[in-house]
């Protein structure tokens, strides 16, 4: 009991605080002290709930069932297992970090600002904590109005198209999601007599292999426009670029991973044989995001959009993992859905703690080592993180990723099946040497390039360093240490990799 | 934690207490925390080493999982037999020296405290790459040391040229680590395992294809291509002189560089099943030992003649793990740490002297005014030169010996390394004569300063001009051995690891004796030469080399950095500024953008319309999607 009530209570929490914290007011600090009261208090509970919780066995804990429309077997179903607990972090984890760094601004003391941020948390806890589908895609949806909102009113001066963009844009795939959604409930009424969104139920449905093409494709495609992947991230550069560090900071970092959440929660569990069979060309989709996101990052000036880019390039990994359906590799886009959140939300919010204090010209911000040292020290290293140096959590998650990817390709080129993952891998393994160079001219540009522009303003706040400090911390302590973090997830991963069609040489992998 | 994790751990607490308080501190008490935890890495290994001597058993420590799933296992696990152990010497050994060298070099720098840090950081890193038990905890090091290579190339961050060193430093090498990887991930998919051990076992009992071993073998000489500064990965090196001279004598010359020679000799179990790959690794080694000596020969800048002639020292060592001649080039190494070292610290003096002067054409008759530097110089260049009785000569002449006599060598590889002998006597007695003789061409503001160097920059200099004298006393060739009655503890040592040379039946060891006095002989016109050039007849301030078209090819080395700029940089840029972001993003993104201009007029009326109906229109526009893909689903069920 007193499990579901810690999960019940971290779910309305935000709500509650959401509805509150407007109405205390403009003028005190209140409104603040209360949505960060609300997001300490989530992060304890997750942070609690992360560390009791026993990844082996990738059963569902912390579990509440609550009935709301029988007669469609629709119910209010939350719970925590290993394909959610890594989201269920990272979206506890961002939210102080964001709300701490606009402290100051004007955007922070608006009580609209903290009332939309806290109902963003609500939707994004909602969505990856449910465990029926219906109620996914309320979430899920949920999470929509409060971000466009986001941007229409705190975002630059394109704002109104960029909200628009953003809305039309992921309001097509969500219709294609709702689509498969309500057909998966008409189906398990067909085979079972009774309608059902329970993900457990919904998964032993036996779906023909057109069947699973359709949900693939629906799921799949509001999926990949979420996250983005290439070619549907047409949005992106415009919302990345028009929302405030805030709404970037969050976009890029949790509401991406929605994304990434549904191809691993529904798209591969829902469509296994599709899944296997479209692998290839998922891979290979995966491989040109990266190539694509990389490339264009190397040649841009706006730091913004550099940044923006480079997370278009590191979401392919996340999907390149996932469908080489093999454990390092479903590991290394576990890995990546936390190294990426926090380390592209830890660059956008720094960004955004530049134009803070250098106002619209803070693009020409140049020599940061010398004006503002642990300004510097603390971008370098997320600037690490991104380009996935070892013993940050960028090289564990781009390490696992490109092996799984490559031992699967390898696999199925050796066994005559096709070289498409394997090309797929090698492509991606270009992401290497063009993330190192983008990222660098990225940091000599606006940290060591001392021959442009004198500006003084003020080095990091303590208050600045301690939002960004835990993601940091996390940041290197799944660089140094991935065991701990990975064997939470374990059993999901299991369920999620396919035994290799084709077996790996060596004794030792028998072992 | 074991004595063993405590060797890294010691430095990384240097780079802790410094980055983090280091400006707080005063400078003395920096020096004494970086150096003094190092020296303690040191006496560390020391006693590793003693351990390791006495048992003969390798030690190892595991730390903790680090990830394992599937049938995937890996361990944060150290492992020190004795091939570490000369390589944890080197670094521990001649990293701390170079620290306290670093003492005086560095006084009254702004940054001083951010130096030791990094430098601190180096050591750790460095000591992670050649304790690592498998190829994950060295990758670990490998990056690391490319990131503290990279901090240190542009320590000075307010010079855009030496931060742009720095960028490239790391860019070139993230091409080799790139190729590390993929060979990590094949040599996974076939042995299942990462750990050296068991991965020199299953290779050297069941190789694959020879094929793959060729495959394999050559990813992982890419690898070491981009650490060692091998063809055609070495344009980072000549620019990585930026960085401060200790710097250059300590990552640049004496320890990351050589990290390549580390990686194939410690997998030398693989190597020698992929002979295919062995045939590469020495001819590109021999390749790189020849261009880098031609390339030393047309610089004017001292810095950058010692860096060549790192790139060319370090090909004879790759030369040498191609032959099977791992202990050899191990050998090498450890030599080569010494006299190189000492040859960029003494240069370091030089350029303390001159207010950082680095063009030779500019210094001459030196060797008056800083006698003491000249002598250490000279000794580390005649070791260098491999001239009897100095450390060089040995390492070196083993290595022509193997390129002639192991199965694998050939007189046209011996050649090739006989060359680049006469041609580093050449180039570095130009330096010699340029540098220290004839008339003073120092610029006059600069004359009344020069000066010997502190006694912290002497001292390190006098032990490593000793060590360039004796260390090659340890490694006696074969003839010298029976006709000495003595025995050769380095290759003895290591023997249980690397082996011997197999060396081919028909060669006699009287070849040997004749080899060797060759290789001496060759340098000795190499020296006549530059006296004739460079020492005979004046130099001139304003010497410009001649415009003949091959010495044009050799001193823009190449042409390597031109054709990256044109095959690689250039159509990069393009293909990102003009191809992919106007002619793909650009369009693909204006469908999207609604702008009712640029889009058709049906869609922007559509969607004019879905704007101003708000939610009604939103929720119809919905609703017949969602019946139309519906439909499609149930026609499918």
């Amino acid at each position: 009991m007193a499990e579901s009530t810690m999960l019940v209570t971290m779910l309305l929490l935000p709500w509650a605080a959401a509805i509150a914290a407007p109405v205390l007011g403009r003028s005190s600090v209140a409104g603040r002290v209360l949505a960060m009261t609300s997001m300490l208090a989530v992060l304890w509970l997750a942070v609690t709930m992360f560390v009791a919780f026993d990844g082996a066995a990738g059963t569902a804990s912390y579990g509440v069932d609550l009935p709301w429309m029988p007669s469609l077997g629709i119910h209010l179903k939350f719970a925590i297992d290993g394909y959610n607990i890594y989201f269920l972090l990272l979206t506890a984890l961002l939210f102080p970090a964001v709300l701490a760094c606009a402290w100051q601004t004007n955007e922070g003391r608006s009580p609209l600002y903290l009332g939309l941020l806290l109902a963003l948390q609500a939707g994004l806890l909602g969505t990856f904590l449910a465990q029926d589908m219906l109620v996914f895609f309320v979430a899920w949806e949920a999470v929509l109005i409060p971000m466009v909102l986001l941007i229409l009113v705190f975002g630059g001066a394109q704002r109104r198209r960029a909200a628009m963009t953003f809305f039309l844009y992921t309001m097509a795939g969500s219709v294609l999601l709702l689509a498969a959604v309500i057909w998966l409930g008409a189906e398990a009424a067909r085979q079972t007599g009774a309608w059902t969104f329970d993900y457990a139920s919904l998964q032993s449905l036996q779906l023909s292999t057109s069947q699973q093409l359709f949900v693939f494709i629906a799921v799949g495609l509001a999926c990949a426009v979420k996250s983005p992947l290439f070619p549907f991230h047409a949005w992106l550069p415009l919302a990345y670029g028009e929302a405030s560090a805030s709404g970037t900071a969050l976009m890029a970092g949790v509401l991406s991973k929605m994304g990434a959440y549904g191809f691993l929660r529904f798209v591969v569990p829902f469509c296994p044989d599709v899944a296997q069979n479209l692998a290839p060309l998922m891979m290979l989709l995966a491989a040109v995001s990266i190539v694509y996101g990389a490339v264009l990052a190397l040649r841009q000036q706006n730091y913004k959009m550099l940044v923006a880019y480079a997370s278009l390039s590191h979401m392919g990994y996340i999907v390149l993992g996932l469908f080489s359906l093999q454990h390092t590799g479903v590991h290394g886009a576990m890995v990546q859905v936390l190294s990426h959140g926090l380390a592209v939300a830890g660059l956008f919010l720094l960004l955004g703690l530049l134009e803070q204090r250098h106002g619209p010209a803070w693009l020409q911000v140049h020599g940061l080592a010398t004006r503002a040292p642990r300004l510097a020290v603390v971008l370098m290293l997320f600037v690490l993180a991104s380009l996935a140096l070892p013993l940050t959590s960028g090289f564990t998650a781009e390490f696992l990723v490109l092996l799984g990817a490559f031992t699967t390709g390898y696999a199925h080129w050796l066994a005559g099946a096709g070289a498409t993952m394997l090309v797929a891998t090698l492509l991606a393994a270009t992401g290497v040497v063009l993330g190192a160079t983008y990222m660098l001219q990225f940091a000599r540009s606006l940290v060591f390039d001392d021959s442009r522009v004198d500006a003084t303003f003020p080095d990091l706040r303590p208050r600045e360093l301690l939002a960004l400090a835990p993601l940091l911390l996390v940041i290197l302590w799944i660089g140094v240490r991935p065991g701990v973090w990975m064997d939470k997830v374990d059993g999901a991963v299991g369920n999620l990799a396919r035994p290799p069609a084709i077996a790996l040489m060596g004794a030792n992998h028998g072992k | 934690m074991t004595s063993l994790s405590l060797i890294p751990a010691l430095p990384l607490l240097g780079f802790l207490v410094n980055g983090l308080l280091g400006k707080r501190l005063p400078h003395a008490a920096v020096a004494v925390i970086a150096c003094l935890l190092p020296a303690l890495a040191f006496v560390l290994t020391l006693g590793a080493f003693a351990t390791l001597d006495a048992t003969g058993q390798p030690l190892t420590d595991t730390l903790f999982t680090w990830a394992a799933t599937g049938s995937f296992h890996v361990d944060a696990a150290l492992y020190f037999d004795q091939v570490t152990a000369v390589m944890c010497l080197v670094v521990t050994g001649i990293g701390t020296l170079i620290h306290v060298y670093s003492i005086g070099y560095m006084h009254g720098d702004a940054g001083y405290a951010r130096y030791f840090a990094y430098m601190n950081l180096f050591l750790f890193f460095m000591l992670v790459l050649v304790l690592g038990n498998n190829l994950v905890v060295m990758f670990v090091g490998w990056e690391g040391v490319g990131l503290a290579s990279y901090l240190l190339i542009g320590f000075w961050f307010q010079d855009p040229a030496k931060t742009a060193a720095g960028l490239k430093a790391f860019i070139v090498n993230r091409i080799g680590d790139t190729g590390f990887l993929l060979a990590m991930f094949l040599l996974w998919y076939y042995a299942g395992t990462l750990d050296f051990q068991a991965v020199n076992a299953y290779f050297g009992s069941t190789p694959p294809a020879a094929g793959v071993m060729t495959t394999i073998g050559v990813l992982l000489l890419i690898g070491a291509c981009g650490k060692s500064a091998q063809i055609p990965l070495h344009v980072w090196l000549p620019d990585a002189m930026a960085g401060p001279t200790p710097v250059s004598a300590l990552i640049h010359a004496a320890t990351m560089v050589t990290a390549g020679v580390y990686l194939l000799s410690r997998l030398s179990g693989l190597f020698v099943a992929a002979p295919d790959a062995m045939t590469i690794v020495a001819w590109l080694g021999g390749l790189t030992a020849l261009v880098g000596a031609t390339m030393g020969v047309t610089q004017y800048n001292l810095k950058k003649v010692l860096a060549y002639s790192t790139m060319s020292q370090i090909g004879l060592m790759v030369m040498a793990c191609g032959l099977g001649a791992f202990s050899v080039g191990m050998f090498h190494l450890y030599t080569h740490a010494f006299f190189k070292a000492c040859l960029f610290l003494g240069a370091g003096a030089v350029l303390h002297a001159l207010a950082g002067e680095e063009d030779m054409r500019r210094m001459g008759g030196l060797a008056r005014r800083m006698p003491f530097t000249f002598g250490v110089f000279l000794l580390a260049t005649l070791a260098l030169c491999g001239l009897p009785p100095f450390a060089g000569f040995f390492s070196k002449d083993e290595i022509l010996w193997s390129a002639y006599a192991s199965t694998n060598g050939s007189v046209a590889l011996w050649l090739v390394g006989t060359a680049a002998s006469f041609l580093t006597a050449f180039y570095m007695f130009r330096a010699i004569f340029m540098t220290f003789f004839g008339a003073s061409r120092v610029d006059a503001s600069l004359a009344h300063h020069i000066h010997e160097p502190p006694a912290s920059m002497s001292v390190v200099l006098a032990i490593l001009a000793f060590g360039s004298v004796v260390a090659g006393f340890i490694g006696l060739p074969q003839w010298w051995r029976e006709l000495l009655g003595v025995t050769a503890p380095f290759y003895d040592f290591l023997d249980p690891v690397l082996g011997h040379t197999p060396l081919r039946a028909d060669v006699a060891h009287s070849t040997e004796g004749m080899l060797m006095t060759v290789a001496v002989l060759v340098a000795l016109p190499g020296i006549a030469l530059a006296w004739l050039r460079y020492g005979r007849t004046p130099v001139q301030a304003s010497a410009a080399g001649s415009n003949n078209p091959l010495r044009q090819l050799v001193s823009e080395g190449y042409y390597f950095d031109a054709f990256y700029d044109k095959v690689v940089v250039r159509p990069l840029g393009w293909l990102s500024a003009t191809f992919l972001a106007r002619n793909v993003e650009a369009p693909l993104t204006a469908v999207t953008l609604l702008q009712p201009a640029h889009a058709g007029a049906r869609v922007t009326r559509l969607l004019a319309r879905l704007q101003t109906g708000g939610l009604q229109a939103y929720v119809i526009y919905a609703l017949i999607g969602l019946a139309i893909v519906l439909s499609l689903g149930a026609c499918n069920g």
